[in-house]
């Protein structure tokens, strides 16, 4: 169990990183839809995202394009962190709501801030 | 709503079936002690969900997956416990207690993220008939595949390879740990060896064949690149702490 113990803590504290996005992004929830749709951000840097929550019912922001899985408590805000991406479309959904709950991050080289 | 809910009961509920099929076969004669768990686990798995709130605005909103995170590392550690006991069998208090607190851990953390989904839709559509009846065709699925999957193991046991069944229940555990990888990910805790792997070209990680991999083995088919190391280093830590001791009379009580 020491073994175990060791072969834990060092696969945690070496991939422990804390440094900090510069940028900020935001999207909010309401009535299952996603705020705005589609949300350009730079490309090869890592920025932060808030998303808010405006319904009254949970929902999990997911996106394989993008390893994101986060639950959104109703009026509430999470902040994710993505990127550095390379420039391209990348799709999440909620995953309580899929029909309804969809956009993309499209991911541009030069910088259009919405 | 109707496929969804499937999808997602099949997301959250199949593991704690492909668990219950491991222990049924490796694990015979512990019955009381498995149901302890599963009791504990659902009773558990419910207080994180009538606390899921106050629980994801802890430590700075990474409350969530912190708890996930420590949950995967105790059940992982529990049952790494259970499985170094020669023939996964042992009179101890603390082999039953290893069995408890493993099969808590993945029940609780599993049943509270569906409770999340359902009551979430409970409370938006209100649709209960067409949420029961797929929870209901989704637990038919998941109990159906799990004692398929049962036999199997039993199979292979009575084939003499037994070695296979642990194999696939190192893969399993391994798989309970890579989890900490992904949920320490989310929360920007980990931000090396984030590029994905894409192991399975051949279908897609959201797909059946996906799903069903994860459950069984634990193994995804588009893992970023830490969470894959770790699912293989956390293999071999089990493979390594076994040694090479005879393999497990796990046959005994299969029926």
């Amino acid at each position: 169990m020491k073994t175990l113990n060791i072969f834990l803590l060092v696969v945690i504290f070496t991939t422990f990183d804390v440094k900090s996005a510069k940028d900020t992004f935001y999207l909010y929830l309401e009535s299952h839809l996603f705020y705005p749709s589609e949300l350009v951000i730079p490309a090869n840097k890592k920025v932060k995202l808030i998303i808010e929550n405006k319904d009254s019912t949970p929902e999990e922001f997911d996106s394989f394009d993008l390893n994101r899985e986060k639950v959104i408590y109703p009026g509430r805000k999470v902040t994710i962190y993505i990127g550095p991406l390379k420039p391209g479309r990348y799709e999440y959904f909620g995953e309580f709501n899929p029909n309804t709950a969809l956009g993309t991050i499209i991911v541009e080289s030069d910088r259009h801030v919405h | 709503m109707f496929i969804n809910t499937v999808i997602v009961l099949l997301r959250d509920m199949l593991p704690i079936f492909i668990l219950f099929s491991y222990l049924s076969v490796l694990l015979t004669n512990k019955s009381s002690v498995k149901a302890v768990g599963f009791v504990l686990g659902v009773a558990l798995g419910t207080l994180l969900y009538l606390l899921a709130e106050s629980i994801s605005d802890m430590f700075g909103g990474r409350g969530s997956e912190l708890v996930k995170t420590g949950l995967a590392i105790l059940g992982y550690g529990c049952f790494v416990r259970f499985s170094v006991a020669r023939g996964f069998s042992s009179k101890s208090l603390y082999f039953d207690l290893a069995v408890v607190v493993g099969v808590l851990c993945v029940v609780s953390s599993q049943f509270s993220s569906f409770l999340v989904y359902l009551f979430s839709q409970v409370n938006g559509s209100g649709n209960v008939v067409t949420l029961s009846t797929a929870s209901v065709i989704g637990l038919g699925i998941a109990m159906s595949f799990s004692y398929l999957y049962r036999f199997l193991l039993q199979a292979l046991v009575r084939h003499g390879n037994t070695w296979l069944v642990v194999m696939c229940w190192s893969l399993f555990l391994s798989g309970l740990l890579s989890q900490v990888y992904f949920h320490l990910a989310q929360v920007d805790m980990v931000t090396i060896g984030l590029k994905r792997l894409e192991l399975g070209s051949w279908a897609s990680e959201s797909s059946v064949v996906g799903y069903l991999f994860k459950a069984t083995i634990g193994f995804e088919l588009s893992p970023v690149i830490g969470q894959f190391i770790l699912y293989f280093l956390a293999a071999c830590l089990l493979v390594g702490l076994r040694g090479f001791s005879p393999v497990p009379k796990v046959s005994e009580g299969v029926h």
